[in-house]
């Protein structure tokens, strides 16, 4: 495989690769094009031309201090970071992630496009979701409930202040009404976190 | 210039992002879209006379499904601790994570946001709950990201202690 090859793979994969160079200068590795994402986040990066980085990604300047101990260091494996977001030129959120490799003595920056952004972000957003509606199911039963238990108390104490025979009928009537309104809102339990209620 | 690191802390759904997207651009969203990770933007503006840059570190928010992580709150010179007012919960998530902060970075500035504050005849958190985080030395400001009530001054606020 030629390097151009290879270069073209990581590029379709959304990986860019930088290389540390003294006095904390960094260089895009390879010649041929980066991936779109990081046209729309980078000014510089052409063959020669010194990556800001930590400029126009501050995030990976942080994790240029736990990158710099790893290189010295000479580690094996790589040193990844969490996940973070960007706003490219056009608005766009991106999700990537950035690891610090050694390769024999040359030390490599890796940042790519966060495999799972899009679906860990739909997974969280449909859950939290959940939770808020559940939630929200909770006070507008509770706001319910409250007044409720209020109404039935007063109907007792009418029922208690010495009626007639008609009225004590009607209260009772009224009071058992009641009840069953509290019944049918009781009934609506809300749902358990993480179970969506269906939509029509 | 001075520059110092701000962390946006709280549960999902309190309007980290909001806040910080009022404050930096002034411009506010009612589309909920949860943060994945960290997305960190800048401000640089006068506190006291001096021309300071914010970074502005938007954590996503904590819940079950996930914590703060200790890393992304080390080297911050203050934090804003974020809570709904119209849920309750978010309070308690705040003051979890103030001790976290605490333990990870020490005593640095840091006001609670009570965020909606469009929306306060649906708050469940009362003044006697304010009064108690007052009572404990806490700076507590009412805030809307919708409005932009409270918003510039609560970063500001918080930029001119660190900079004491």
């Amino acid at each position: 495989m030629t390097n151009t090859f290879c270069e073209e793979i990581l590029a379709g994969l959304g990986l860019v690769l930088l290389e540390r160079l003294p006095h904390g200068i960094f260089l895009r590795v390879g010649r041929s094009e980066p991936p779109e994402w990081f046209r729309h986040v980078m000014r510089s990066g052409k063959e020669n031309e010194p990556v800001t980085v930590a400029e126009a990604m501050p995030f990976v300047g942080d994790f240029l201090d736990s990158a710099e101990s790893f290189w010295r260091e000479g580690s094996n494996g790589r040193l990844r970071s969490e996940a973070f977001t960007i706003v490219d030129s056009r608005g766009t959120e991106i999700g990537l992630v950035a690891s610090a490799l050694v390769v024999g003595h040359r030390h490599l920056l890796a940042i790519e496009l966060s495999a799972d952004y899009d679906e860990r972000r739909r997974a969280l957003q449909s859950a939290r979701e959940n939770v808020l509606e559940h939630d929200e199911h909770v006070r507008r039963t509770g706001a319910l409930l409250t007044p409720l238990a209020a109404v039935r108390s007063l109907a007792d104490r009418l029922a208690a202040s010495g009626l007639s025979a008609d009225q004590e009928a009607l209260s009772t009537a009224i009071s058992e009404q009641l009840a069953a309104m509290a019944n049918s809102i009781q009934s609506l339990a809300p749902l358990p976190k993480g179970v969506r209620r269906a939509r029509s | 210039m001075l520059q110092k690191k701000i962390c946006m802390l709280g549960g999902f759904g309190v309007g980290k992002t909001s806040l910080v997207s009022r404050f930096v651009t002034s411009i506010f969203s009612d589309t909920y879209l949860t943060t994945i990770g960290v997305k960190i933007d800048k401000k640089t503006f006068a506190v006291d006379a001096h021309e300071m840059t914010l970074m502005l570190w938007d954590i996503y928010g904590q819940d079950e499904f996930q914590t703060v992580r200790d890393s992304y709150l080390r080297g911050a010179s203050g934090y804003l601790l974020v809570a709904d007012g119209t849920r309750h919960a978010t309070l308690e998530t705040a003051a979890a994570l103030q001790q976290k902060a605490e333990s990870v970075i020490g005593r640095v500035p840091f006001l609670l946001l009570l965020n909606k504050a469009d929306l306060i005849r649906e708050w469940q958190v009362d003044e006697q709950a304010l009064v108690k985080l007052v009572d404990r030395g806490w700076s507590v400001v009412k805030t809307s990201a919708k409005t932009g009530d409270g918003v510039e001054g609560a970063f500001t606020m918080l930029a001119s202690r660190m900079a004491a």
